[in-house]
């Protein structure tokens, strides 16, 4: 096993386009950590640096502090398990798991050791002499992940592994996969565009956009302190939303005002924007589950119009019109089912409040 | 304008029975959502009520009338497919505009109206800006809209469309669903659409049918699938992450829970009342929502049940654990800021008020 540190590393095709700007990351060893953005983002260019089948144009990778840059993929002891699976259909589970060791030449008993440990391990013993095309989508990706671990690797990417799934089984596999790694303790670089994924399987996420890192942490310290807008948006679902918003001052109280409501702040977040100087002109992230719904008003709400509802078992969406072209959608939880076209009042959870700065995205709350 | 009737349809293939004796009607104006996983029938079920397919036994009726043997051209409706089948020599507009040039609705259109008809759809789907550009030139999503569009440039009476969403980044696809749930509800053409997702099912459909190896488990509206599930299936289908079942013993007021050590809860009067009615042999099973379940103290009064976290799925606000007993494991939604540490022993409490009954033989769900 093995810890992976970027230092500093771009990846720039043909002399201009600059896929991968600046990135400097470390995942420890033992890590299980998420590479995250849109298509385009530059997670491919990462992954296939680190795996060594791309050129590091500048900067530098590093595998427990030694600098790999000029090893050739089969000497950077890495394993990958792609979204196709790439299992060969034509042999069975055991002669899957089993090839990469073959091709190393590995003794017969050796070879059988190892097969049937994976095996065992991941619950295919009674599939061993199936044909793999015969298997479920849950086996095959097994088989996948046997032929991975086999060749004891120091780092196992995978590349969007689960993303082509059902809505259901792809949730099934999620835990799968999260159990059959932590339980392996091997280091985990996971490259996926669905921020459902990341945020449920990984320690830390790096996420990326247009090449850049934009953000660096946990889970949890992705969702409520998000350092910019793309990361606030691209993360949660539904995701977050937004409008632009003046910050007021009157008196003693602050508020703040957009074309659909002015509501004054509470102490809280009175106090979180004491220190700031900045622009008068943000624009406000709210999250839709911090978006309350009442059904009368009540002190500091706003009236607006139903526009959609959609039931989702236990939570429902609720579109919400605020002015003259944008919605703002609200996660409400329990039995609250307002008509489409009533007027509903809103508050904001204040203490979940987002602004950033108009030009830069950034979050002017950010803590570092 | 159009009411769909399926009758006793049963669709095999060689060996294979894809749908088996469905039956379900389709009202006017409704927005009706097939739900089940890949292989349940879906597609086959869209194939049959186009025309692509001819039943093997059963009938379909639209508007009253068996149309089981006619041709799809005869049958006024229009279909969209998961796989986007554009003509590739031809551009976005050529693409949206090919439908609409067929000879029987050239003779009874102007050119202007069609023009329109194109640029209006174009609009909605948000592929106005692409008009002039071919599929290659078009992302996945871009492209499954316009295969989306040339189903709603016609006017049939009936829209199938199966999964026709399903290729757009989550976002795009909260915006698609907002947009042709509207779209339809302005026209009030009847609808029929095919999802695995039962989110989009819930979120979606005026009324649902869950199809499970091409029968028909359930017909109902998205509360009722979700809060009165017929059976086991559904209850377990419907609900992300899906319900958590265990065996249980009832006798008089109180039922056994096994799960782990076996304990013992007091039944609410009403479900007492309704679980008296069971046979005596019969084995019973109870069904928790994930979040139908709270963290409480290990060993404490509170802990139906005790175990050790092994996974922790952070969602955002919500988290899911996974929670390990000595021969199971139960999945609870809790609130991420009580999130419990990996690997630590904790109690849950379930809220008995909201439990589901099934008997185990039948599967049937009891009350």
């Amino acid at each position: 096993m093995a810890s992976v540190e970027l230092r500093n590393v771009w990846k720039i095709y043909g002399g201009k386009v600059e896929a991968v700007v600046d990135a400097s990351w470390k995942c420890k060893d033992g890590e299980f950590f998420s590479i995250l953005g849109p298509s385009g983002c530059g997670k491919s260019s990462t992954l296939r640096m680190i795996a060594g089948l791309e050129e590091i144009s500048r900067g530098e990778i590093l595998f427990d502090n030694d600098v790999v840059n000029r090893k050739p993929p089969s000497e950077r002891n890495v394993a990958m398990v792609f979204e196709n699976w790439a299992l060969y259909p034509n042999l069975t589970v055991y002669e899957n798991i089993a090839f990469p060791l073959r091709v190393r030449k590995l003794p017969a008993e050796v070879i059988d050791k190892k097969v049937m440990d994976a095996a065992r391990f991941l619950k295919l013993e009674s599939n061993l002499r199936t044909g793999v095309r015969h298997l479920s989508g849950g086996e095959m990706q097994r088989v996948s992940i046997g032929r991975a671990i086999v060749r004891e690797p120091g780092v196992l990417i995978m590349d969007e592994p689960i993303s082509h799934l059902d809505a259901g089984l792809r949730e099934e596999m999620r835990d799968e996969l999260k159990t059959q790694v932590s339980r392996l303790g091997v280091t985990t670089l996971y490259i996926t565009h669905d921020q459902v994924e990341s945020m449920a399987m990984a320690d830390r996420i790096a996420i990326m956009n247009l090449g850049h890192i934009q953000q660096i942490g946990t889970p949890l310290e992705i969702y409520y302190n998000p350092r910019n807008d793309f990361v606030g948006g691209f993360i949660g679902e539904p995701p977050m939303n937004f409008t632009s918003c003046e910050l007021l001052q009157e008196g003693e109280r602050a508020f703040i005002q957009s074309q659909a409501f002015k509501l004054s702040l509470d102490d809280v977040c009175r106090t979180n924007l004491s220190g700031y100087r900045g622009d008068k002109h943000l624009k406000l992230g709210v999250r839709p589950e911090d978006v309350h719904i009442h059904m009368t008003p009540s002190e500091n709400s706003f009236g607006v119009p139903v526009d959609f509802v959609e039931q989702q078992g236990d939570r429902t969406i609720i579109t919400l019109r605020i002015g003259q072209s944008e919605t703002f959608l609200a996660q409400v939880l329990g039995d609250l089912r307002p008509e489409v076209g009533q007027t509903v009042y809103v508050t904001f959870d204040q203490r979940h409040m987002h602004f950033f700065h108009v030009d830069t995205g950034m979050n002017i709350l950010y803590q570092d | 304008m159009a009411e769909v009737k399926l009758q006793s349809i049963t669709k095999t293939f060689g060996k294979v029975t894809a749908l088996d004796n469905v039956s379900f009607t389709i009202k006017d104006g409704e927005f009706f959502v097939l739900l089940g996983a890949s292989g349940a029938g879906k597609s086959t079920t869209i194939s049959v009520i186009s025309g692509i397919e001819t039943p093997t036994q059963g009938q379909l009726f639209i508007n009253g009338v068996d149309v089981t043997k006619e041709f799809p051209q005869d049958r006024n409706v229009a279909a969209a497919f998961e796989s986007y089948a554009l003509y590739p020599h031809f551009t976005v507009y050529q693409n949206l505009m090919f439908p609409l040039e067929a000879p029987a609705r050239k003779r009874t259109s102007t050119k202007e109206g069609r023009d329109q008809r194109v640029r209006e759809v174009a609009k909605m789907l948000g592929v106005e800006d692409l008009l002039d550009r071919y599929p290659r030139e078009l992302s996945g999503g871009q492209k499954q809209r316009v295969a989306l569009g040339r189903t709603l440039v016609r006017q049939p009476q009936i829209y199938l469309l199966d999964e026709p969403i399903a290729h757009l980044d989550a976002k795009l696809r909260h915006h698609m669903r907002a947009e042709l749930k509207k779209i339809q509800k302005e026209f009030g053409t009847t609808t029929l659409y095919a999802t695995p997702d039962q989110l989009e099912a819930l979120s979606m459909g005026d009324t649902i049918a869950v199809l499970n190896k091409g029968k028909v488990e359930q017909v109902g509206t998205s509360d009722e699938i979700y809060y009165h599930p017929v059976n086991l299936f559904v209850a377990q289908f419907v609900g992300e992450p899906p319900i958590n079942v265990f065996k249980a013993d009832f006798h008089g007021s109180h039922a056994t829970i096994e799960c782990d050590t076996p304990y013992e809860v007091e039944i609410p009067l009403k479900a007492q009342k309704m679980l008296e009615k069971m046979s005596e042999n019969c084995q019973l099973m109870i069904g928790v929502r994930p979040r139908d379940i709270q963290v409480c103290p290990p060993e404490s009064a509170q802990a139906h049940t005790n175990g050790e976290v092994v996974l922790r799925d952070t969602l955002g606000q919500t988290s899911i654990i996974t929670v390990s007993l000595k021969e199971t494991s139960i999945k609870a939604k809790i609130d991420s800021d009580t999130l419990p540490d990996l690997h630590s022993r904790i109690g849950l409490h379930f809220d008995i008020d909201q439990f589901y009954y099934f008997d185990a033989s039948t599967q049937l769900r009891l009350g």
